[in-house]
């Protein structure tokens, strides 16, 4: 018994953490770099929401499509104005920018929201009960069901829109599609500003589910990390089940080892899975070097 | 505010400044010349630190919460630093290394820099968790009366090291191993047809760029006086990388940083 309720636990950490990831691994194949600043959108999310629903005192519906609306424009401006003009600096280049644009956005909140830890009080969710054991709670079916919904609609939107194929296009081949006509410059914004507003749900549900703290970015991006090194760098599938797998192996861990370590546990996936399968569960993306 | 105070000040900046220009230094070795992003700078530095600390503390009291204390003189906390932050990096490095993926290594040393974070602050029986040490003992600290002359003097010390280790590094760069490194980060494939082991090379080139990161790491807790989990947070390894990047990545200049303490 113990052991299932851990276990949804994880798959329902693993569902926020789908949602948050997917996002960096499109920019991964689209851009070809380790985009470290999801994660600051990612807490910056968080933070918006509380800000909204607890101090201006919007319903949450609103406060959250607001702030969903905010971070795609955010990410989408990110790319426009920081990220597309260095892109021919390659990809170390691009990364230690997205390193520098990431603190610049923590100390912002720090200066801006205050160093405190905040929650956002919603209330008791109702429970859900297997016999007399809580199983899982309204929050927990809302995050399932979103997670399910973003997957299968980034699935369509990959395989059956012409802008989604013209995404898979020039993540195997940028030039390629750029000499047959597509207009890389405004798919890839589009891709970004998608990725900002999964960041976004991904952050809100943070919020939702934990508590709101300034450095809550770096340890996300940790766990992003690690989600799409077990997914395969860059494989937006894999992406899915590492993520699922990071957060399951996670929660679980808790019933053997000190909860303190729980974020290292990503660590120690990502070593195994260097080690055995270096080349991810989908072995997808590109090699680098 | 006296003249002396703002000479003073400097002091204190420049041995701050020494302490990110041997890690930069070290950074510049395994990123510049060998090609490996390292993204835990700050894991060895702590390892270093620990190291030391554990070395040359004394045994803990009667109902201490740590349960490690050699006591040792504090030139072995010196050498053992480098040796344990070295095998550290070969540890870490390994599994990155073995693939020679860019994004691997960045990505396990990022996490082995957290994962050292997590342990320095729950394994309260060897480091005391996050109240750390205090009052740690100086190098020849008993030879000066003046505490300001002391600031002096391991100023004077930490330029001292940082000149050995760039005269010791400036060797490495120039001579076979450097060329060695150098020639598998533009070409792999032509230092491999000469029977160049790209694995080999990068891995004692990440060793080496560790133990300088562990050395560095002992004299900054040495300089702190204290030795505490707060010290080592992610901020210090995109410090170091911002000194990296404005020196110019790869080459062979030194670089240093201007931040103070």
């Amino acid at each position: 018994m113990l052991y299932l309720q851990y276990l949804v636990f994880g798959l329902v950490t693993g569902c926020i953490l789908l949602m948050g990831s997917v996002g960096f691994s499109m920019i991964q194949r689209l851009d070809n770099f380790m985009n470290l600043t999801h994660g600051m959108m990612i807490a910056l999310a968080a933070f918006l929401a509380w800000f909204l629903y607890t101090t201006v005192k919007l319903p949450l519906l609103v406060a959250a499509v607001i702030v969903i609306i905010f971070i795609a424009a955010f990410t989408w401006a990110q790319y426009k104005v920081v990220f597309s003009p260095i892109r021919k600096a390659g990809a170390t280049m691009l990364l230690f920018t997205s390193v520098g644009l990431s603190f610049m956005i923590n100390g912002a909140m720090e200066g801006i929201f205050g160093a405190t830890p905040k929650s956002i009080n919603i209330g008791m969710p109702r429970q859900f009960f297997i016999g007399d054991q809580p199983i899982l709670s309204s929050i927990d079916l809302i995050i399932i069901i979103l997670a399910i919904v973003c997957a299968v609609g980034l699935h369509l939107f990959l395989t059956r829109t012409r802008m989604g194929i013209a995404v898979r296009a020039m993540s195997s081949q940028f030039d390629l599609a750029r000499v047959r006509g597509i207009n890389t410059e405004s798919v890839a914004a589009v891709v970004w500003a998608i990725a900002g507003a999964l960041a976004a749900v991904a952050g809100i549900l943070y919020g939702l589910k934990g508590t709101v703290y300034t450095d809550m970015g770096w340890t996300i991006i940790l766990l992003v990390l690690s989600a799409a090194t077990v997914g395969g760098m860059g494989s937006v599938y894999g992406v899915m089940v590492g993520s699922l797998i990071i957060g399951v192996i996670m929660d679980m861990s808790v019933i053997w080892i000190n909860p303190a370590y729980r974020p290292a546990m990503a660590f120690v996936v990502i070593i195994l899975m260097l080690l055995l399968r270096p080349q991810g569960i989908f072995g997808g993306g590109r090699s680098r070097g | 505010m006296g003249n002396t105070d703002y000479v003073l000040f400097a002091a204190g900046v420049i041995t701050v400044i020494c302490f990110y220009a041997m890690n930069t230094m070290a950074l510049n070795l395994k990123t510049g010349v060998g090609g490996v992003i390292d993204f835990g700078v700050v894991a060895y530095v702590a390892v270093g630190g620990y190291v030391y600390v554990l070395c040359t503390n004394a045994p803990p009291p009667p109902g201490a919460v740590w349960h490690i204390g050699l006591g040792l003189p504090l030139w072995v906390g010196f050498i053992a630093a480098p040796i344990a932050a070295g095998l550290f990096g070969l540890i870490i490095g390994w599994p990155g290394l073995r693939l020679m993926r860019g994004d691997a290594i960045a990505v396990t040393t990022y996490a082995a820099a957290e994962v050292v974070r997590a342990l320095a602050t729950n394994e309260a029986y060897v480091t005391n968790g996050v109240v750390g040490f205090h009052n740690l003992p100086q190098p020849f600290r008993e030879q000066f009366e003046n505490p300001k002359a002391y600031s002096y003097f391991f100023m004077a010390l930490s330029i001292l090291s940082v000149v050995i280790i760039y005269l010791l590094l400036n060797r490495l760069h120039w001579g076979p191993f450097g060329r060695s490194l150098k020639a598998l980060r533009e070409n792999e494939e032509v230092a491999l047809s000469i029977g160049k082991n790209p694995m080999r090379f990068r891995l004692w080139a990440f060793v080496i760029g560790s133990a300088i990161a562990g050395f560095s790491g002992a004299m900054f807790v040495t300089y702190q006086t204290i030795c505490v989990p707060e010290l080592f947070v992610l901020t210090v390894t995109f410090t170091v990388w911002i000194a990296y990047v404005v020196g110019g990545t790869g080459t062979d200049r030194r670089r240093r940083d201007r931040s103070g303490p």
